[in-house]
């Protein structure tokens, strides 16, 4: 606005000059660049993940780090899923045994675990697992 | 690089910039903050997610041509607009994933890209109108372009809406307990309830802004409501395919669960007059 207060009659006559063809900020060109390349990138990868092999869930449990937790054992606990498909409500049991003798169960249920992903939680013992075999198993999952 | 009469041009994109990425948020973030959109990113289909984004270009191309954040005159203009607003979109996103540890760095590729694609298009259809809503300055031309939409412009505004709307409802498990629960008898009233609505909307609020509703009754019924409740059913039924709530269910349940996300695309249809 300040711009058409100016006396400088030589800037007055070039802005309408080029008013009726409007110049393309350096922004504009920066900012449609970045949306174009987010677009080619974003299909592209999901366009790679549509036609990799879509295969069952393939789900593991593992044990992590053991910790004394106001009197009980935690065991952490990490699911990955190989599988090019997603798992929901993947039940993870785990046991602790002694001589093929099942000495304490505990079991907790991940809401999801992605194709090709991990999901992590813990299991409660009253006995110290690492004194027993420790047996983690994904029992069971739904197709979301 | 920047010439120096270039400064102002680019301070004013700047601050269109800075007006979308404020739409994006406060379009998307119900979506945003909804855990059915997180969990879709990552399990619903991928072609479908990529057919869903192709969707979404032309979609933002239109919009920038009625509403853009930013006075167009070219078609080349429109389609900077609809890409940069994707670009706000993505940036906007990927912001408040991470600030609310929705998306963090120990979750694959394929997890994050997912939940992201999916909340992008939302995002984006929000900087897109954030010029019409936030902004004073609405250009004259899109303004007078939006009063002289033509038939076709018409029913475009009305299934973006209807797609904004529904959308925002249709991630969420409610759309497919509702239908569950309604009888067949409820269904039919509610799709009555919702051509009346509709028909209200188009009747008293007008088409072309502030208009006179054009033609007769009958008229505006037949062109207006029940193409647009068509156009609201269809867009219903499309994103629930895409979400794929239309698998492994019976045909009847899914005209139910099309007619219940129906209300809110009917709403969103009768509402894209308003918003735009």
């Amino acid at each position: 606005m300040s711009d058409r207060n100016l006396p400088d009659k030589h800037r007055d006559a070039h802005q309408k000059g080029r008013a009726p063809e409007k110049k393309t900020p350096a922004l504009e060109w920066i900012a449609s660049a970045l949306g174009l390349i987010l677009v080619v990138g974003v299909l592209g990868l999901i366009l790679y993940d549509a036609f990799d092999e879509d295969t069952l869930p393939q789900l593991k449990a593992q044990a992590g780090p053991i910790t004394l937790v106001n009197g009980r054992y935690l065991v952490q606990i990490i699911v990955r899923n190989h599988g090019g498909s997603s798992a929901a409500a993947v039940n993870v049991q785990g046991t602790l045994k002694r001589d093929g003798k099942t000495i304490e169960r505990s079991s907790t249920t991940f809401d999801y675990v992605p194709a090709h992903s991990n999901a992590k939680g813990g299991l409660f013992f009253t006995q110290d697992p690492r004194a027993y075999e420790l047996q983690l198993e994904a029992k069971a999952y739904m197709e979301p | 690089m920047l010439r120096r009469h270039g400064i102002e041009e680019n301070r004013q994109y700047a601050l269109g910039l800075a007006r979308a990425f404020g739409g994006a948020i406060i379009f998307a973030f119900p979506l945003l903050m909804t855990m059915e959109m997180w969990w879709l990113g990552f399990y619903m289909d991928r072609l479908r997610l990529a057919i869903f984004l192709l969707t979404a270009l032309p979609l933002l191309v239109g919009l920038s041509y009625y509403a853009g954040f930013e006075d167009t005159f070219r078609w080349r203009d429109d389609l900077m607009d609809a890409l940069s607003a994707y670009a706000v979109g993505f940036i906007a996103v990927v912001a408040v994933l991470t600030l609310m540890s929705i998306i963090t760095l120990d979750q694959t590729w394929r997890e994050i890209v997912g939940k992201i694609t999916l909340l992008v298009v939302p995002a984006s259809m929000g900087a897109t109108l954030a010029r019409s809503q936030l902004g004073g300055a609405k250009s004259a031309e899109s303004e007078q372009r939006e009063r002289q939409a033509s038939y076709a412009g018409e029913l475009f505004l009305m299934m973006a809406g209807a797609l904004f709307v529904a959308f925002n409802v249709a991630p969420t498990e409610e759309m497919i307990l509702i239908a569950y629960m309604m009888t067949e008898w409820h269904t039919l009233a509610l799709a009555v309830a919702s051509l009346v609505m509709l028909h209200a909307f188009v009747y008293t609020v007008g088409f072309g802004g502030q208009e006179d509703y054009p033609g007769s009754f009958f008229s505006v019924l037949l062109r207006f409501t029940i193409v647009g409740y068509a156009i609201a059913l269809l867009v219903s039924l499309y994103v629930l395919w895409t979400f794929g709530r239309t698998d492994a269910i019976g045909i009847i349940e899914i005209a139910k669960i099309t007619i219940v996300l129906g209300f809110p695309g009917a709403l969103g249809a009768a509402l894209a007059r308003l918003v735009l």
